[in-house]
């Protein structure tokens, strides 16, 4: 599995994982993240069952389990969490942030260590070493409770699947040429968000915070004027298109 | 076999021994009813087949004794699949913690030692309670399969009781014999299926 870091001022750093070229095919790729502050980690959407020993190997490179204070799981998705139950077993004392609607839901992926901290609807925020970590809602985009986690100082927003590409591994990890991108993201995005209001609410939201880096959980992550034009294709963009027929 | 095979082998004979007292619990349920017109019966017949009271208390503590049974090996059998399903995925977590790639810098502790050493505690712990439920399960198995054994012989006593009564009961009672007989063969059966799909794991 591949990292990258995505910021670094002292001991607070991001770090972006994915890419992983011993992933099966058969297994939809996905970017886990780390967020570090002082002696504190936590890992953002720690990925699947299948990931979980390249996950461990990635992460001992950069801290110790008993930094690894918490683990957040924007929903409540198999390629987002399912690895729930081996993570609790590596990290008996750790907190896990989820949608409150979920926890009941999780706990069929092993939580008998780990203690759930349902994040309310309206989001909330956590405090990691000396920075502040908030809990943006992204309801039905495309969880029906789902969250985003920005960090002011480091001007990150992780979207989770919001800004999902189908990306080939070999893709770097930052989009490069928007249009180009587009085909890559437009099914995900018009067959999996079930809701234009929804959208269009979180899109003005999120237009009110200061974003360097948008950080999707599949494919290239947005950067500087990439952030604007993904905002701009996806409010034009009519999604909830399933039908039953 | 690997640690996970074990596990998922564990819980797959452990449901057919469910699925098979199940089947055996229906026939006892079945007797049961036998039983009952059976006394019904004997009342009518009158004082020709007054022996046969005591074989319909006796048919009807078979039945209980079945359905009892039948009861405890559940409970036993989900016990046993919730113990192998802690070991199958304790079996699964090692497997991954094994395919970690790591070294200790010089001078550190072995990040994974310890959990290393928790997990295998944990692995012997479950192994030992699933060979301890698994004596517990063939036990009660044997048991019953001897009780049973009784079956044939209330079918031969209901036999006797037959010949000696008025002749318009002869026939139904007779029936009630075979009922006996074949429903106690029938129960037999499927401990017997019971106790090969646990003979494997012993
Ligand atoms: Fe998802
Ligand atoms: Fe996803």
């Amino acid at each position: 599995m591949k990292a990258i870091s995505l910021f670094q001022k002292g001991s607070h750093q991001w770090l972006c994982f994915g890419r992983d070229p011993e992933r099966d095919e058969k297994i939809i790729d996905t970017n886990q993240y780390m967020v570090m502050n002082g002696d504190q980690s936590i890992i953002l959407d720690p990925g699947g069952i299948e990931l979980f020993s390249q996950m461990l190997t990635s992460v001992l490179k950069y801290t110790t389990l008993d930094k690894i204070k918490a683990l957040f799981a924007s929903h409540q998705d198999p390629d987002i969490i399912s690895s729930l139950g081996l993570w609790d077993q590596c990290l008996p004392n750790a907190k896990l942030f989820s949608p409150w609607i979920w926890e009941s839901f999780l706990a069929h992926f092993g939580m008998n260590n780990i203690k759930f901290e349902g994040i309310p609807d309206e989001g909330s925020s956590y405090q990691l070493g000396n920075t502040n970590l908030e809990f943006i809602p992204a309801h039905y985009l495309h969880s029906s409770g789902n969250f985003n986690v920005y960090d002011k100082e480091a001007k990150i927003l992780m979207s989770g699947d919001i800004g999902a590409a189908l990306d080939e591994d070999e893709a770097p990890f930052f989009v490069e040429d928007f249009d180009a991108h587009i085909p890559k993201m437009e099914f995900f995005h018009r067959r999996w968000m079930p809701s234009n209001k929804a959208k269009d609410d979180w899109i003005a939201n999120v237009r009110k915070l200061d974003i360097e880096i948008m950080a999707p959980q599949h494919g290239g992550l947005f950067k500087g004027e990439m952030v604007t034009e993904f905002l701009n294709w996806l409010e034009r963009l009519d999604v909830g298109i399933a039908q039953n027929k | 076999m690997s640690q996970e095979n074990n596990a998922a082998d564990t819980f797959i004979s452990v449901a057919h021994v469910a699925s098979e007292l199940f089947k055996a619990q229906s026939i006892a349920e079945e007797l049961s009813i036998t039983s009952k017109n059976a006394r019904a019966l004997a009342v009518r017949a009158g004082s020709t087949a007054a022996g046969f009271n005591e074989i319909t208390r006796f048919i009807e503590g078979l039945s209980k004794l079945t359905i009892e049974a039948a009861s405890t090996v559940n409970t036993i059998a989900i016990s046993q699949t919730k113990i192998a399903a802690s070991l199958f995925r304790t079996g699964g977590f090692i497997a991954r913690l094994n395919r970690v790639q790591y070294e200790p810098k010089e001078g550190e502790a072995h990040a994974l030692a310890q959990i290393f050493e928790k997990v295998n505690g944990e692995k012997r712990h479950l192994e030992q309670r699933i060979s301890a439920s698994l004596r517990d399960l063939t036990d009660r198995l044997d048991e019953t399969k001897m009780e049973l054994r009784a079956t044939q012989v209330v079918s031969v006593v209901s036999r006797v009781e037959a010949s000696r009564a008025s002749e318009d009961f002869q026939d139904s009672l007779n029936s009630v014999a075979d009922k006996v007989s074949s429903a106690g063969s029938r129960i037999n059966e499927h401990l017997e299926n019971a106790r090969r799909h646990l003979a494997h794991l012993n």
